[in-house]
Order: C-alpha cells, then structure tokens, then sequence
C-alpha cells in the first residue's frame, strides 16, 4: 500500500478516536466517517489492515471495548499511547 | 505539493473556535427559515472572515468531518447527563456507571436507521432468554414430577437389596440430568 495513504487511514482513524471524549466508536460510525475522509474509500483489506496493526499488542494505540448494547458489535477507543502518537503525526 | 496545501487548509478548519465551527454548520445546516449556503458560497465566505482558502473537495471532506465531531459531542453529552442521573443512585458501582455511559454513547453515535436495527436486535434477544427461561423452568418442573415418581417407588420396593441398588444407579442418572 502506498505508505502515504497508509498513514493517512491511521491518522485519520486516531483523530476520529480521539473526538469521541473517552468512549468507544462503533465501527459503523467509525468507518463510514473515515471512508468520507479518504478517497477512495477504504477496502476492507485496508481497513482490517488498519485496526489489526493500531490494535496490536506491540503497539497498542486503539483497544477493543465490549458493547452491553450488543455482544456482537465492535468498539474502539483510543488509548493514551494513540494520542501521543496522534500529537506527533 | 497541492496535496500539502490541502492538508494545511483542512488543518486550519478544524482548529477554527468553536464558535466558527458552529457558524461554518449553520451555513449547510440553517435553523428554520434560514437560507443553506452551497460549498461554492462558503468557500468565498471562508477567506473573507477567517483569510484563508479552502478547495470544494477540502470544504466537503470537511463537513463530512463536522458532521461526525457533532454527532460525538452529542453522543457524549447524552452519555454524561446518562451518567450524572446515574451518580444519584448509591447502589450503582461506578463500573456500572461508566457501562451504561458506554452503551449511551453506542447507541447515540450509531445513525439513526441502524438504532431500529439494534432495537430489533435487543429485542429478539430479549425473547430468546424469555424462551430460554420458559425452557428452564419446564425441565425443571419435569424433573420434580420424575423425583416425587422416584420417591413413590423407594417407598415401595423397601426391603428389597437389588431393587434398592438399581434405585440407586437410576437415582443418580436422574440427578445428573
């Protein structure tokens, strides 16, 4: 993937993160904001690409929430690393 | 370089005050009787109040930001008004309140049409544990009328060893079921 596109999903998947004032985004507000964000839209690849590598032990800038509303729903929010991360981008 | 210059004029819409920000959403969304700006309009407002310009596909990438950013604060705002009436109540833990907030915020943020969806969706749920609960209750109802069966036939087969030790393997499978 072109790496400026690259950082450019993962950006603007934090700063979404970041406007949500400490909860967790349902992905289906989280990925159609950042789809009207990015042209072209992202491909599920890229954004399974995207979640995997932000959520990832090793790096751990989003985290996954469990939803009561639905057990079956995902959740992110971003973690105090993500906005450090995010401040320097 | 163009792709630099976009960048940098999104950046300074977003970081306008929040008083631009509301302005800027009451150009496209006016209250009633108001007149809607096209982005054409807004982008030869922008340079006149704030001295800078913006391109028609920056102005749209970022109304589809404010839009979201509005839909957050309210979410939020809603979750914290959820969590305040909460706080009123000494027997909720404060796990409980920061869960409910949670769950206010989901059901918030998600667009309106989904929200009918995850009504349904609670509600099949809802029916499957009345269901499951029905289920329960009647197997454990049967098993009463088996062991009131059982303790007829204890009484009746007093005095009688090998009856007493099949009564006893049957009893077990009984209890285990």
């Amino acid at each position: 993937m072109n790496p400026v596109r690259k950082k450019l999903i993962r950006q603007t998947l934090l700063e979404a993160l970041k406007h949500a004032h400490g909860f967790a985004v349902p992905e289906e507000s989280l990925r159609p904001h950042v789809d009207a964000l990015i042209r072209p839209p992202l491909s599920n690849e890229e954004w399974n690409a995207a979640i995997l590598e932000l959520s990832h032990e090793s790096r751990g800038l989003i985290v996954q929430v469990p939803s009561d509303l639905d057990p079956d729903l995902k959740q992110w929010a971003i973690t105090e690393r993500g906005r450090t991360l995010l401040a320097t981008l | 370089m163009s792709q630099d210059k976009e960048i940098r004029s999104d950046a300074k819409l977003k970081n306008l005050s929040a008083e631009a920000l509301e302005d800027l959403w009451r150009f496209r969304n006016p209250e009633e009787g108001g007149e809607k700006l096209t982005l054409e309009a807004i982008a030869v407002e922008i340079p006149l109040r704030w001295g800078f310009t913006v391109s028609l596909s920056t102005l749209s990438e970022f109304y589809s930001w404010l839009r979201l950013k509005r839909r957050m604060d309210s979410a939020a705002e809603r979750a914290q008004q959820a969590r305040l009436e909460l706080a009123k109540d000494p027997s909720i833990t404060p796990e409980d309140l920061e869960r409910v907030a949670q769950t206010v915020f989901t059901a918030e943020s998600i667009e309106a049409g989904n929200i009918k969806g995850y009504v349904s969706l609670a509600k099949l749920r809802l029916q499957a544990e009345k269901h499951e609960l029905e289920r329960a209750k009647l197997a454990a109802a049967d098993k009463s009328k088996i062991e009131a069966g059982l303790d007829a036939l204890f009484a009746e087969i007093q005095g009688n060893p090998r009856a007493l030790k099949l009564f006893a393997e049957l009893k077990e499978v009984v209890s285990k079921a």
